[in-house]
């Protein structure tokens, strides 16, 4: 299972989905998600990853790990 | 009507009026013959204490009783607080050791970037991130609203992986701590809104 946690005003949106899963409309739905975000100017981090490795940011589905943070597009205040 | 009627008067316990009688609310609520309601008096009064009685039935039947559920729908200042509850949890759980005691003893942490640059993420939404070298403070935010837990992560995280994009979009000030607060030397004067790049 991972999960992809989109920052937003209710503290995150949390999307769960299964790579190995056999239904192929729910991880193409995450993906669609995730480029989408991307696409709109957020960010994307690995975090929580195994063997106490540091965070990362990832901009490739297919390198999403257990863990996904994902930043809104950031503007000067 | 008179099955109505005999219904009510079966489900409400109270006893059925004459067969054959003309079938009457005010019967109907015991208020026949009552000064309030008689013929000779105002309408007006009459049904308001026709209202008045129907209410009070309905207080007191079982048939009608409610219990009022409570109200289910959150308030504004109560999902706030939600919000921030869940993002500070979830950036709790994102800190390493030591920015996690800053965090829980003090509502700040230290950041330090690949390149030794070191930053102080304040727990404040404007001007919160402050360059320790350089006593700069830089404001960068998500576009979206977001709870200040969720601000104080995405700047970490920025500043962490990503400095790139938050020197593209942060604005820089100079003028807040006027000194280096590592090496104590005054810092060149920048325009607030100036744009600083790695």
């Amino acid at each position: 299972m991972k999960t992809i946690r989109v920052l937003d005003s209710s503290g995150d949106r949390v999307v769960v989905f299964d790579q190995q899963n056999t239904d192929p409309e729910v991880d193409a739905d995450a993906q669609a998600l995730f480029e989408r975000l991307l696409a709109g100017g957020s960010t994307a981090f690995k975090v929580n990853r195994a063997h106490g490795k540091p965070d990362e940011k990832v901009t490739d589905f297919s390198m999403l790990e257990n863990e996904t943070i994902v930043v809104p597009r950031v503007v000067g205040g | 009507m008179n099955f109505l009627s005999r219904l009510i008067a079966r489900l409400s316990g109270r006893p059925l009026h004459r067969p054959g009688a003309a079938w009457t609310w005010r019967r109907r609520f015991g208020l026949e013959g009552k000064a309030v309601i008689s013929a000779q008096s105002s309408p007006v009064v009459g049904l308001s204490a026709l209202y008045r009685a129907v209410r009070a039935r309905r207080a007191t039947s079982f048939l009608t009783t409610r219990v009022r559920a409570p109200a289910v729908r959150a308030k504004p200042g109560d999902l706030r607080q939600a919000a921030e509850s869940r993002a500070r949890h979830l950036l709790i759980g994102l800190l390493n050791v030591r920015q996690r005691a800053d965090f829980q003893s003090y509502g700040y942490f230290v950041v330090t970037m690949h390149t030794g640059r070191i930053f102080c993420v304040l727990p404040r939404f404007v001007f919160n991130v402050v360059d320790l070298c350089t006593g700069d403070r830089y404001c960068c935010m998500p576009e979206v609203d977001i709870p200040l837990a969720d601000l104080m992560l995405a700047q970490k995280l920025l500043l962490e992986n990503d400095p790139e994009t938050f020197f593209a979009a942060a604005n820089r000030n100079s003028d807040f701590l006027g000194e280096s607060v590592v090496h104590g030397r005054h810092g060149p004067v920048q325009s607030v809104d100036r744009r600083q790049t790695l």
